[in-house]
């Protein structure tokens, strides 16, 4: 047992140079390179900037980084059902919501965002008002997160935000008091159809399904021309399916939780 | 000579800040001109450590090394150079040249530092990241829930955090033959501040004891300059762990119920009735302490505190929600049992003699997985994924 023991513990401290000999596969879902071996200098050296760049670049080229990532995940996930990532939510029956979309709506006071809508609406307000002396109309529309429309698959029921109301309610708030013609509601639209059982957004990703592009297109040319918008707009049945994971999905990593996600998004030819 | 340079690298830019906020808030003088000094690591530790060389030499205690190799060992011993355990010179002399490396005693130190590993690693970060979390929202946004459970966890989280480092040392010293003494013994499980302090950070306690109370005159000149000694002594212990107010003022709170304690013999560790109350309100009064210690100035300290003890709910902030995931939930329910378990109870006491029984052995494999864990959570601590790399 000792001597077990003593040995897997001087492999532990040989893996790195190994790894980078025989050659282990990196991850590839951060979308960044790789920090680089930082030039050395003696100055850099007492400045600290060495030091913290050395870190850097062994942190993202340890030999077997990758698969150590991939035992994390698989450990949060199935042993702890919990995220592997802090920007990604777990919710119940696989679907999963994007923290920061979320987040938005809980981290600040209301006062401060409700300020920053009322300045958006009034400015989109005078962009209309300025279109339409030019004889053109604005059309305007905030697509919902899938949190708005489907927030009773949260793993739990979220806290309320600091007033109770998300961007969303500020932003009609605003409107009632700074109303814009244009205005294309969605949200009503999308929970319609969803209380008629149709799935309006992936489980696994941030975006909408084909039927939600499809409602929010044709509520967006309805409103730019009311008699003839059925000539603008064709869902083409014979658009060949992909799959692929979700965005969210890959975030998390292969964990098995969703056979992926069927693409078929082309609406307009 | 080494106090003198503690006093430059670690509080001159402390006290020229203070010194200007004075000028400033008068009619004139002008502001000192002053570059903030660069802290050079470790370096409270191993300049306590060179005093107790000095002193131990002068007193006769040892004689003084005639190697520089053997000094510089002793000063810049890098498993325990940035967080102790402060080893004095007494202690260790012997073994800076006369100690033998065994694989009994590499394997002893390779499970010491492996506990420790896993106790930084996966039970201080996770409390450390409720306790981030709350301590990163204004004391405003807090309400009696939130902050009580953020100062519990920052509670759980100093206490494994560094008596992890603790752990470290002490293994990676039994590696290469060294004994380095402890510096914890279960703290939480104090019956007193005065108990508390004879268990928590044992080796600076040690050192302030032996190298400045006592000298001080300690408790044979009369009660007044004991209680004097006592203040002292804990207004330079907090000023130890930091120059800013907030250190200094923690220190003056154990201080002060030190000398209340010796007022009142409530102190005395002998008896053994009353211990779960004394249990509970110890802890509740060093739990308080570390808010001073954990806030970045007495502003927010004092804000944190009301945000304690006067009653108010809130709703839960999101940013706390997400904090409170199961794995952390877990941990933390987990690190809690520190509170609660028994007195004489030793975690490091759990891996010795392990090769004996199928327990020992099965206590080990449970180490080793954990250990890889707590590599695969190193691992993963710069991975960021992304959300459009698809794109």
């Amino acid at each position: 047992m000792r001597n077990f023991i003593i040995i897997l513990f001087l492999l532990l401290f040989t893996v790195h140079p190994t790894g980078l000999i025989v050659g282990v596969g990196s991850d590839d879902s951060e979308n960044r390179a790789s920090a680089s071996m930082p030039d050395f200098s003696v100055d850099r050296l007492f400045n600290g900037e060495f030091i913290q760049e050395f870190e850097s670049y062994f942190n993202d080229n340890f030999s077997i980084r990758a698969p150590l990532i991939s035992a994390k995940k698989w450990i949060d996930f199935h042993i702890f059902r919990t995220s592997p990532t802090n920007k990604v939510l777990i919710g119940k029956d696989g679907w999963l919501f994007y923290n920061y979309t979320i987040l938005n709506y809980h981290t600040q006071s209301c006062e401060r965002r409700a300020r920053a809508v009322i300045t958006t609406v009034k400015r989109l307000q005078m962009l209309e008002r300025e279109l339409e002396r030019a004889g053109k109309m604005l059309v305007l529309t905030v697509a919902p997160n899938k949190a708005t429309i489907y927030p009773e698959y949260f793993p739990k029921p979220l806290p309320l935000s600091r007033c109770g109301k998300s961007q969303y309610d500020l932003f009609l708030e605003a409107l009632r008091y700074f109303p814009i013609k244009g205005f294309v509601r969605l949200d009503t639209l999308l929970l319609d159809a969803k209380s008629s059982g149709e799935p309006i957004y992936f489980k696994a990703d941030t975006h909408w399904n084909i039927r939600g592009a499809e409602l929010a297109s044709k509520a967006l040319l309805q409103r730019i021309s009311p008699e003839s918008w059925e000539n603008f707009f064709r869902l083409e049945d014979d658009f060949p399916i992909r799959k692929r994971k979700g965005g969210l999905e890959r975030m998390i990593g292969d964990l098995g939780l969703t056979s992926g996600i069927n693409f078929r998004s082309k609406v307009i030819p | 000579m080494n106090l003198a340079v503690l006093a430059y690298f670690k509080y001159s830019s402390f006290f020229v800040a203070e010194f200007n906020d004075i000028l400033a808030g008068g009619e004139g003088g002008e502001l000192i001109q002053w570059t903030a000094v660069v802290l050079p690591i470790g370096i409270s530790f191993f300049t306590f450590q060179k005093i107790t060389y000095v002193v131990d030499v002068y007193r006769g205690v040892r004689k003084a090394l005639t190697k520089f190799v053997d000094f510089a060992l002793y000063v810049a011993m890098f498993p325990q150079l940035i967080a102790g355990p402060i080893v004095r010179y007494n202690e260790i002399s012997r073994e800076l040249h006369d100690r033998k490396e065994t694989l009994d005693g590499f394997y002893e130190g390779l499970l010491r530092f492996s506990l420790g590993l896993v106790k930084k690693v996966v039970l201080a970060n996770t409390c450390g990241m409720v306790a981030d979390t709350v301590f990163g929202m204004g004391p405003s946004e807090l309400d009696s829930f939130s902050s009580w459970l953020g100062i519990m966890a920052y509670t759980l989280q100093i206490y494994f955090d560094f008596s992890a480092y603790s752990d470290m040392a002490i293994g990676l010293g039994r590696i290469f033959g060294f004994h380095f003494p402890e510096n914890f013994k279960r703290p939480y499980s104090a019956i007193s501040i005065t108990d508390f302090w004879r268990r928590w950070h044992i080796t600076l306690s040690n050192f302030f004891r032996d190298y400045l109370y006592i000298p001080l005159g300690g408790n044979r000149q009369g009660r007044a300059r004991l209680y004097f000694n006592l203040g002292v002594v804990f207004i330079l212990c907090g000023l130890w762990h930091g120059a800013n107010w907030t250190f200094i003022v923690w220190g003056l709170y154990h201080g002060l119920i030190l000398i209340f304690e010796r007022m009142t013999g409530l102190g005395k560790t002998g008896e053994a009735s009353y211990v779960a109350l004394r249990r509970s309100v110890t802890f509740l009064l060093v739990l308080i302490a570390w808010v001073f210690f954990r806030s970045p100035d007495m502003a927010y300290a004092i804000d944190y505190l009301s945000a304690m003890f006067v009653p108010s709910l809130k709703p839960l902030p999101f940013e706390l929600f997400m904090a409170l995931n199961p794995r952390n939930l877990t941990f933390l329910i987990i690190s809690a049992a520190v509170i609660f378990l028994p007195r004489t109870f030793s975690g490091a006491a759990l891996f010795t003699d392990t090769t004996a029984t199928t327990a020992g052995r099965l206590k080990v494999c449970g180490l080793m997985v954990m250990v890889i864990y707590s590599i695969a959570l190193l691992a993963s601590g710069s991975y960021n994924p992304f959300i459009y790399f698809q794109f």
